[in-house]
């Protein structure tokens, strides 16, 4: 098995070791014409061509339909012959609506909560499963956590409510024995709390997975050597650990920025209406309740699309810090 | 289990912490399971003093599993689940590392345009009607491949791929490439068995992704013979499946509980990949230790 | 057998009924069917619709009147065929609908669906959706030309009568008045349900028909009140709420109702429908009366109380039903299609006794039942020539045979010894035949319909007290005033300004907002689109008039 993968995921400069030819950056990109680049990584295009024909056909052939983000699309009429409205679907984003407005700051209050505690939370039952010394608790304890991802969100409402609701596991045992139930599943004040706990409780163990995957990459010399040396164990955490899966994590935290926008529409929809409005609208929801549920295609295509270009504003920006401190990130230009 | 790593085991406060913490999140996670499992089982008078969701079953009733599986609609469904996965999953990952490994090469031909490509796919997504109309235009409209190729390259799986790839060291694939090895070579010989972790973990997301899909089918197979069990068992999910019986009146008795049928529903999704998963998780969750075992 | 259901609020409710047609409120709901026939204004586009002919094969226990159905104690005996030769010419048919009951099997591996082939005389090529999802499934195949001979009209698609008029069958002269002696059996399907399809004058669609059996009323565990010593029924307001604080008890977990009753609320403070309209076509909302803040005061008081189960608060709450059932609450809001699904969950046996409750309006008579919609949904035929469109008309025209028919017999329960026993008089669904037949409810039945009718196998107690409360209930109903009108501006806004007052109900009811911000929501309900609809309304309903 390998002993020589000191650094997994490319934590620093990878094009500076990622060859592609007999020649190196940086002056080959003016030197050779492009046939000649052509030529020589003809054996790299045909290995792509797969991939991209996928990605052309289904990704991109098809996204030439959002057009309809600029038309008053009718279903009934063929393709393109549906009326044109310049910007009149981007209006619900653009008009400054209260509730607009309101379901953005959800959103971006989910997104940074879900940030700060989701994101870190598979990074820590990573850590803590690698450092268990017997190898079979670790996986029989990793494979029982990663069991909820399995649940759709219908399931794991029903769930918690059988536990937290208001006549749930708790509030009966609370109740038979004489003191006030809690309210958590109903309570506006706590919703952030609730869909946090929720999405933790379903998707950790899941997302453990890639993480465990970059460690297991980590050249074990490396904890050897740093062993010799009298290293603690919180040290080579911190020394081997950690850098070894930095790269992945950035890269993930990136993608996750790109999607600040979006937050579980399905999680969400499903548990507002106790909750009201004014505490549980995000963008998706907003959408679909005034755009969707209308039959208006124009509306969600054109909310689609801002989400998009803010989506690559975002990455493109975290991508371009992570490249001041020295990480690749997602894409090197 | 390495002799030096067993020196330095950490001391018996911290172990103890750490059981009980294990203990803790993984009874939050199984409690729950037991109720699934048990209310499939569970009768109707369970069921009902329950209030829906069965905890501890004092008798067992295989009722709601026979009436799903009654027909043969769910055990034909299962065939088409397994046989789209199986196909799906060995497309995706020849299409997905072929490509991840192209993108890897910086500052080959077409490289940064590609890799912008799939990095774009990530933020916008078609809608649903023009996804259709190129499905059909395809010719692919109640053909198995229209379960498959329009989600078989995932940008997310591409880029991460990409990274992994990335993080193999060069001087192994320099040094392949002076003794005159091509890409195919190198990406075969030196690039995949260096990647089986990220190559388990890339393959189990796909597979899971095919096996859970069913709103394609939803849509592009007309031919309800043609439906991968997700979308099979959500006719009894979404729908209410004691609903058409109720119209009949008194033949409801032979239909089980609809909280037993959705929770054995729940089992007989979850129970492949329970089969599947040991096979792939001993790749990804060996953790530090097997590094050592050296050559 | 012993009685499962107390028939005495049921008859107690009866002495006020014919009183309730003298005190019929100012407003009234447009379509009164407490006529012998529900029938629409034989005038102006109206005139279009088809003539109502009564299947009359068949003799029902007690004749149903003025939109109530007809009772059956037990399945007719020894059923006869209604029809002589097979509708298809061999040429397959193909078909979308959504359904709400799994899926079954192919024709090829399902004895019930090759039979069904076999006897229409054309292969049935059904497109099958689960309902959730239809209309996501009826878009694409709309943008994809794809919706095959026959489907199911998704009607929260956007102009929908330009869809209509660009894509589907003008079947006016093949229906209309007399033109529909043809087809008999389709001809036996109640006038409100064709109302529902006639789209600037023109018949576009055969209607789903459900009627009055979607009506929401009060049930109530009538064991559980004896337990309690408390009587279920209630002549107002202050009694319900005596006899809900009398029924909840938090520690035993145990609640009076499962949910707000909110629609017989509004019964109650006598709200006589969604929309009514006047003597002048002018139209009102329900949200808009002075009465609603009443309802909405009196169902925030049943929260701030804690009489509501602590889950059903919010409302829409799956497991209702299972808490009715479980005892962990008495009351219930449902319809009376729900009540076999009640005596399906009970499992304690004799003990399970079911109150259907005539809920009190203001002046002690019936409240003005809200009377459920005619239609499930319709369904449209692609355009095709007039031969192949008679000849679908045929088809759906076998599949709509009347309770107590051969071919309805056929229809919901298969071949005898394969998919169904007779236990009895009364045909029994096998565990094959369940799978075969999707429990009875083979998706073809969101193609056209038979008219419900009110049958319970093995129960005629359960069915007389459904007609004895319907008996009493319905001449007091009425149909929303919108039913059979189209407005463009609810179609595009409508389920918008819905979430809206929902979220604004819910807030009020949950004790988050106080009752008097109602009127701010009735002044952004009117400014979003509410008068705009209100307009279109009464611009159709004078266009009819």
């Amino acid at each position: 098995m390998s002993h020589t993968a000191t650094d997994p995921v490319a934590v620093r400069a990878p094009e500076a070791r990622a060859v592609t030819g007999a020649t190196r950056p940086p002056s080959r990109r003016h030197k050779q014409r492009w046939y000649r680049r052509l030529h020589r990584d003809r054996a790299l295009i045909l290995m792509a061509v797969p991939g991209m024909a996928l990605v052309l056909g289904f990704h991109y052939l098809p996204l030439i339909g959002n057009v309809i983000a600029f038309q008053d699309y009718v279903p009934f009429l063929p393709f393109g012959s549906s009326p044109w409205v310049g910007l009149e679907n981007f209006e619900v984003i653009l008009n400054g609506d209260p509730a607009f407005l309101r379901a953005l700051r959800n959103t971006l209050v989910l997104t940074l909560v879900q940030v700060v505690f989701v994101f870190p939370a598979p990074i820590a039952l990573a850590l803590l499963l690698n450092s268990l010394l017997s190898e079979r608790i670790k996986r029989v304890v990793q494979s029982i956590l990663y069991l909820p991802h399995f649940l759709s969100w219908v399931i794991v409402v029903a769930v918690f409510q059988q536990i937290v609701g208001g006549s749930g596991l708790i509030n009966n045992t609370l109740r038979a024995n004489g003191l006030d139930p809690i309210s958590l599943m109903g309570n506006s004040d706590l919703f952030v709390t609730l869909l946090t706990t929720q999405v933790i409780w379903k998707d950790t163990g899941w997302a453990t997975i890639l993480f465990l995957a970059a460690l297991s990459q980590i050249d074990s010399s490396l904890y050897e050597a740093a062993s010799v040396d009298g290293a603690s164990r919180i040290r080579q955490l911190w020394h081997v650990t950690l850098p070894g899966i930095r790269g992945l994590i950035i890269l993930l935290l990136i993608l996750r920025l790109g999607d600040s926008l979006t937050v579980g529409f399905e999680q969400i929809i499903l548990q507002q209406h106790s909750v009201g409005l004014a505490a549980s609208e995000v963008l998706d929801t907003y959408v679909y309740n005034n755009g969707i549920v209308g039959g208006q295609w124009g509306v969600s295509a054109a909310v689609g699309l801002v989400k998009g270009v803010v989506g690559v504003i975002l990455v493109l920006g975290a991508n371009k810090v992570a490249h001041i401190f020295g990480e690749a990130g997602v894409y090197k230009s | 289990m390495s002799a030096s790593r067993r020196l330095d085991a950490p001391p018996m406060p911290a172990r103890a912490v750490k059981g009980i913490a294990l203990t803790v999140i993984c009874a939050l996670v199984i409690i729950p399971f037991v109720g699934i499992v048990s209310t499939s089982l569970a009768t109707r008078e369970q069921v009902n003093a329950a209030g829906g969701f069965v905890l501890f079953p004092s008798s067992v009733t295989w009722d709601a599993y026979r009436s799903i599986f009654a027909g043969g609609v769910v055990s034909q469904a299962m065939l088409v689940s397994i046989g789209i996965t199986v196909v799906g999953t060995a497309v995706s990952l020849v299409a997905s590392t072929l490509l991840a490994y192209a993108l890897s090469r910086q500052g080959s031909f077409g490289q940064k345009p590609m890799l912008m490509l799939v990095l774009l796919t990530l933020l916008f997504s078609p809608g649903m009607i023009p996804n259709y109309l190129v499905v059909k235009e395809f010719g692919l409209l109640d053909s198995y491949w229209a379960l498959i190729l329009p989600t078989a390259l995932s940008g997310f799986n591409v880029i991460v791929l990409r990274s992994f790839f990335m993080g193999i060291p060069a001087e192994l694939t320099d040094s392949a490439r002076i003794d005159g090895a091509g890409h195919l070579r190198i990406f075969t010989n030196i690039v995949l068995p260096l990647s089986k972790a990220v190559l388990a973990v890339i393959g189990l997301f796909y597979a899971v992704g095919y096996w859970n899909a069913f709103f394609n089918a939803l849509l592009y197979m007309n031919d309800s013979g043609k439906w991968p069990l997700q979308l099979v068992l959500r006719t009894y999910v979404v729908n209410n499946a004691e609903l058409g019986a109720s119209d009949l009146g008194a033949t409801v008795d032979v239909v089980p509980p609809q909280a037993s049928v959705q929770m054995a529903i729940l089992v007989v999704t979850i129970v492949p990949i329970l089969i599947v998963y040991p096979f792939l998780q001993r790749h990804f969750a060996k953790g530090v230790l097997t590094g050592a075992v050296k050559g | 057998m012993s009685t499962f259901i107390s028939r005495r609020n049921v008859l107690r409710g009866g002495l006020g009924g014919l009183a309730a047609l003298a005190a019929a409120p100012t407003l009234a709901g447009c379509s009164d069917s407490s006529g012998a026939e529900p029938g629409g204004d034989p005038s102006g586009p109206a005139a279009v619709l088809p003539t109502y002919i009564p299947y009359e094969g068949v003799q029902p226990d007690i004749v149903g009147e003025g939109g109530i159905p007809h009772v059956f104690f037990a399945y007719p005996s020894d059923p006869q065929p209604a029809t002589s030769e097979k509708p298809g010419d061999g040429e397959p048919v193909s078909a979308s609908m959504g359904t709400f009951a799994p899926i079954p099997p192919t024709a090829d591996r399902n004895p019930y669906w090759a039979e069904l082939n076999e006897r229409v005389g054309s292969e049935l090529q059904l497109s099958i959706t689960p309902g959730a999802d239809y209309p996501q499934r009826f878009a694409t195949a709309v943008a994809g030309d794809n919706l095959g001979d026959i489907f199911n009209v998704d009607d929260s698609l956007s102009q929908l009568p330009q869809f209509l008029e660009a894509k589907c069958q003008d079947l006016t002269e093949f229906l209309a008045g007399d033109a529909i002696a043809d087809y008999p059996f389709l001809a036996n399907l109640p006038t409100d349900s064709w109302r529902g399809t006639v789209f600037n004058g023109r018949i576009y669609g055969l209607p789903v028909q459900r009627g009055i059996t979607g009506s929401q009323i009060i049930f109530t565990r009538d064991d559980l009140f004896e337990a309690r010593g408390v009587d279920p029924s209630f002549a107002g307001l202050d009694e319900f709420l005596q006899l809900c604080r009398d029924m909840t008890d938090p520690q035993g977990n145990a609640w009076a109702l499962t949910e707000i009753p909110f629609v017989v609320l509004q019964s109650m403070v006598g709200i006589t429908n969604e929309w009514m309209v006047d003597d002048a076509g002018a139209f009102t909302h329900a949200l808009e009366v002075p009465e609603q803040k009443d309802a909405l005061e009196f169902g925030r008081r049943l929260v701030e109380e804690g009489l509501v189960h602590p889950d059903g608060v919010g409302g829409a709450n799956a497991d209702a039903k299972a808490w009715f059932s479980q005892g962990s609450a008495a009351v219930i809001e449902d319809t009376y299609t729900a009540v076999a699904g009640f005596f399906a969950r009970n499992t304690i046996g004799d003990a399970y006794r079911l109150g259907l409750q005539v809920a009190p309006g203001p002046d002690g008579e019936p409240a003005p039942m809200w009377q459920g919609m005619p239609n499930n949904s319709f369904t449209s035929l692609a355009q095709a020539d007039p031969d192949r469109i008679r000849l679908l008309l045929q088809v759906l025209n076998y599949l709509a045979a009347p309770f107590g028919t051969e071919e309805h017999l056929f229809r919901s329960y298969g071949i005898e010894g394969v998919t169904f026993e007779f236990e009895g008089s009364e045909p029994v669904l096998t565990q094959d035949g369940l799978a075969y037949t999707s429990n009875g409810a083979f998706p073809v039945e969101y193609l056209v319909d038979a008219p419900k009718e009110t049958y319970f196998p093995g129960r005629p107690d359960v069915a007389q007290a459904v007609y004895d409360h319907q008996a009493v209930a319905v001449p007091a109903s009425s149909l929303t005033a919108s039913w059979g009108l189209y407005s463009e501006t609810q179609g595009r806004v409508g389920g918008q300004l819905t979430t809206m007052l929902n979220d604004a109900r819910n807030g009020i009811l949950l004790g988050r907002e106080p009752v008097d911000s109602w009127d701010e929501t009735v002044a952004s309900w009117k400014s979003g689109g509410g008068d705009d609809i209100r307009a279109e309304y009464e611009e159709a309903h004078a266009a009819q008039a």
